[in-house]
């Protein structure tokens, strides 16, 4: 490899290697998590037709204040990084709770279409399939750094709780 | 917009200030311990609303400040790292709101009264043990006002009362014929109170549609206070489990090291992150007057109550048995979570009011 290809300072490699997984970790929280922008009420709707459950509304209910809280966070995380100071070790928070919204979202899914959500035949009228989005999602927070990695850059780059 | 403009951030480091001196953790204790009658500093508010917080969402014609509800937050979110008790809530932010659609002449009675720290106001909305704003059935007749309401914000101390009726929002004065006020001993120390009334005469404020909307703009700003008053109650019991987590050691080392309590602190930094984007969205959708603005604000209340619920619960488990005495202060911010959490629309009724607004 010749030495013009070489990225950053000699001996800073981990240093540039951290800031490609700080942003690898911010496309899989944004892509895998919130990518899927289509309003939930309506993917339900759908899935399980007008009358949903009062289990399943209460369910969403709470994921959709979720959904609310992880978008309107990566957009106070992404004004204040350029206010000044980048979004630095944020990533994670970003990365842990935009995976596992996307993990019960999609395990929503396939409970209000009910069996036929585990169906591989079942297909939303946009064409992604409804099992395959539930156990793809299953990846999200193992890929990019799992999510008990994230606690951990968590507990001790943003909280300086002592190592072990 | 997450950003504070240079306003906000003076007065919000100016409240962080004042509230450290002046109504820290212990002033709460003070006025439990001595089972005070009033449940708040008098003398204090009056300081308070010489900085202009009384005054916060009243008029400058009334002699208010017009700062808005996203700065009302940053205030409540400071009495809420010290659970300062004062009538900041029920009459700076609540009443304020509900007097601000009265004739004028009720609101140059008022609003300069509380825009000056001497009058305190209650705003009468819950008749039940639950929440159900949209069911109220107290009786109007002839403009006489006869039923109980309960859970109401520093009702026994107030100088009148905005009470939520059908379709109707009234002013009664605390001196008018037929008027019992029950102080309600609450897990907090702070102050709710049972107000009765029997024919007791009352001055519209407003009625049918921009009843309905005053009082739907009261819930919101009330709600919207609250969460950020949890926001800030979990963020110093959160910062004081650190600091514990740090320095307490067990086996050898401290116990923050170990990864089963690391995991779980860091969880809960996220739930209290996911809160703080929710209650700053909120007090600027409310301030913009935004078409989400009620959605925000019923998010944001729920959010920041289970994580302020959250904070409190790990907080005593991570204190351990002295988490459990009243000597430490984790105590009294649990209690105060619960009633905060509580108090206009528990999380169920929050999450039920945000399925109806997303058409579920």
């Amino acid at each position: 490899v010749p030495k013009a290809n070489l990225i950053g300072a000699v001996n800073e490699g981990w240093t540039v290697a951290k800031y490609l997984l700080t942003h690898e970790r911010e496309s899989i929280g944004g892509a895998q998590g919130l990518q899927d922008s289509e309003a939930l009420a309506d993917i339900l709707h759908e899935v399980a037709g007008q009358d949903l459950d009062q289990p399943l509304r209460a369910r969403f209910a709470r994921l959709e204040i979720d959904v609310l809280a992880v978008e309107r966070t990566i957009a106070r995380y992404v004004e204040e990084a350029a206010a000044g100071g980048g979004i630095g070790d944020k990533s994670a928070v970003v990365k842990y709770c935009s995976t596992e919204l996307n993990k019960r979202r999609q395990t929503l899914i396939v409970d209000a279409a009910g069996v036929d959500g585990l169906s591989w035949a079942t297909h939303r009228r946009n064409g992604s399939p409804v099992a395959g989005s539930w156990l793809r999602a299953k990846a999200n927070s193992i890929e990019g750094g799992t999510a008990e990695v994230m606690l951990g850059i968590i507990s001790r780059r943003l909280l300086d709780l002592p190592g072990e | 917009m997450y950003v504070p403009s240079h306003e906000e951030t003076m007065l919000a480091d100016g409240a962080a200030a004042f509230l450290r001196d002046r109504a820290p953790v212990a002033a709460l204790r003070a006025l439990r311990d001595g089972h005070d009658a009033t449940g708040f500093d008098r003398a204090l508010w009056r300081d308070m609303a010489e900085l202009g917080w009384a005054g916060m969402l009243i008029s400058a014609d009334h002699g208010g400040m017009e700062f808005g509800h996203a700065g009302a937050g940053m205030v409540a979110e400071r009495m809420g790292r010290n659970l300062t008790a004062s009538p900041f809530l029920s009459t700076a932010v609540m009443a304020a709101g509900g007097l601000s659609a009265a004739p004028e002449a009720v609101q140059a009675r008022w609003l300069p009264a509380i825009a000056a720290g001497d009058a305190v106001v209650a705003v009468a909305i819950d008749e039940g043990c639950h929440h159900r704003p949209d069911a109220l059935a107290i009786k109007v007749d002839g403009g006489r006002l006869t039923g109980t309401k309960t859970a109401v914000i520093d009702g026994h101390v107030a100088d009148a009362f905005v009470v939520a009726g059908p379709g109707l929002l009234l002013l009664v004065e605390r001196t008018a014929p037929g008027v019992t006020v029950e102080r309600l001993d609450m897990v907090d120390s702070r102050n709710l109170a049972r107000i009765t009334f029997a024919d007791t005469p009352a001055t519209v404020i407003a009625e049918g549609r921009t009843a309905e909307t005053t009082l739907a703009r009261v819930l919101d700003a009330g709600r919207a206070a609250l969460a950020a008053e949890l926001l800030g109650l979990a963020d110093e019991a959160f910062a004081r489990t650190l600091d514990y987590l740090k320095q307490r050691r067990q086996f050898g080392r401290p116990i923050g090291s170990f990864q089963a309590l690391q995991h779980r602190a860091a969880q809960l930094h996220c739930q209290i992150e996911l809160a703080r984007s929710l209650v700053l969205a909120a007090g600027r959708a409310l301030d913009d007057d935004a078409a989400d603005a009620g959605l925000l604000v019923a998010a944001a209340k729920a959010k920041a109550g289970d994580a302020a619920i959250l904070a409190t619960d790990e907080a005593v488990q991570m204190h351990g048995g002295i988490g459990m005495t009243d000597q430490l202060d984790i105590g009294l911010f649990l209690k105060r979570a619960r009633v905060a959490a509580m108090l206009l629309g528990d999380g169920d009724f929050l999450a039920d009011r945000v399925a109806a607004l997303r058409g579920l």
